[in-house]
């Protein structure tokens, strides 16, 4: 898995690192360098080669994304698998592990006061 | 001792569900809605500018409004009466792009 997934900066940099870099990006467009690539459909009974397929695109369930540098390789596999899967193409700097992906889909911890009546008598 | 009506029943139930012979618009709309997400991955595929064989022989598939309705809808039985069957009796059809669809083999049938 680790293997599959591209880690483009040091591991300590992480999502910090890729937050500033998006924010103060030049005024260029970034070229499009990796594969978005998202299984929406399970690849059940469809036979092994496409299941293996999906194994070596790193993808194990439904709704699950990685991202893959361009390569023919990973081209070849995103066309054999291409009913299974919805591709988009990314700069380096959307690329997101696993662990990334899920630390940015968590809830935002603590809470804050919307309204309070407290206040009008202050 | 057997009724009538429950023989009826358990020869549908052996056969599993009755399959209607024809598809419905919804199920035709949701068909094309699925080759045209095929079609956008092969577009975003050719968009990064990798070049591989996969590409080579994807591209020669037709696109989706490039296709006949009846390739959408239907494929080649040797059994069926005019020799064409909905696509919805092939196993997986929501899943797989048969080879039939390749764009040689549409014009192939077109004769047919």
């Amino acid at each position: 898995m680790a293997t599959t997934l591209v880690r483009l900066a040091s591991p300590r940099s992480g999502i910090l690192h890729k937050a500033v870099a998006r924010s103060y990006s030049g005024h260029a467009p970034e070229p499009n360098t990796h594969f978005k690539i998202t299984l929406r459909r399970s690849a059940i009974a469809l036979g092994e080669r496409k299941k293996e397929t999906l194994t070596a695109l790193g993808l194990h369930r439904r709704m699950q994304t990685v991202y893959h540098a361009y390569t023919p390789e990973a081209a070849g596999k995103i066309l054999k698998v291409k009913e299974l899967v919805e591709v988009k193409n990314v700069p380096a700097s959307a690329v997101r592990t696993q662990s990334e992906q899920r630390w940015e889909r968590r809830a935002p911890r603590g809470y804050s006061i919307g309204s309070s009546r407290l206040r009008r008598f202050s | 001792m057997v009724s009538l009506t429950s023989r009826v029943s358990s020869e549908n139930l052996s056969r599993g569900r009755k399959t209607p012979w024809k598809l419905s618009v919804t199920r035709k709309a949701n068909a094309r809605a699925r080759l045209k997400k095929v079609d956008a991955v092969i577009e975003a595929v050719r968009a990064s500018g990798v070049q591989c064989k996969a590409l080579d022989h994807a591209m020669l598939l037709p696109k989706e409004h490039e296709m006949d309705p009846k390739d959408k809808y239907t494929v080649f039985s040797s059994t069926a009466r005019g020799y064409r069957k909905g696509i919805h009796k092939v196993p997986k059809w929501t899943r797989v792009r048969p080879p039939f669809t390749l764009a040689k083999r549409s014009s192939h049938n077109r004769v047919l």
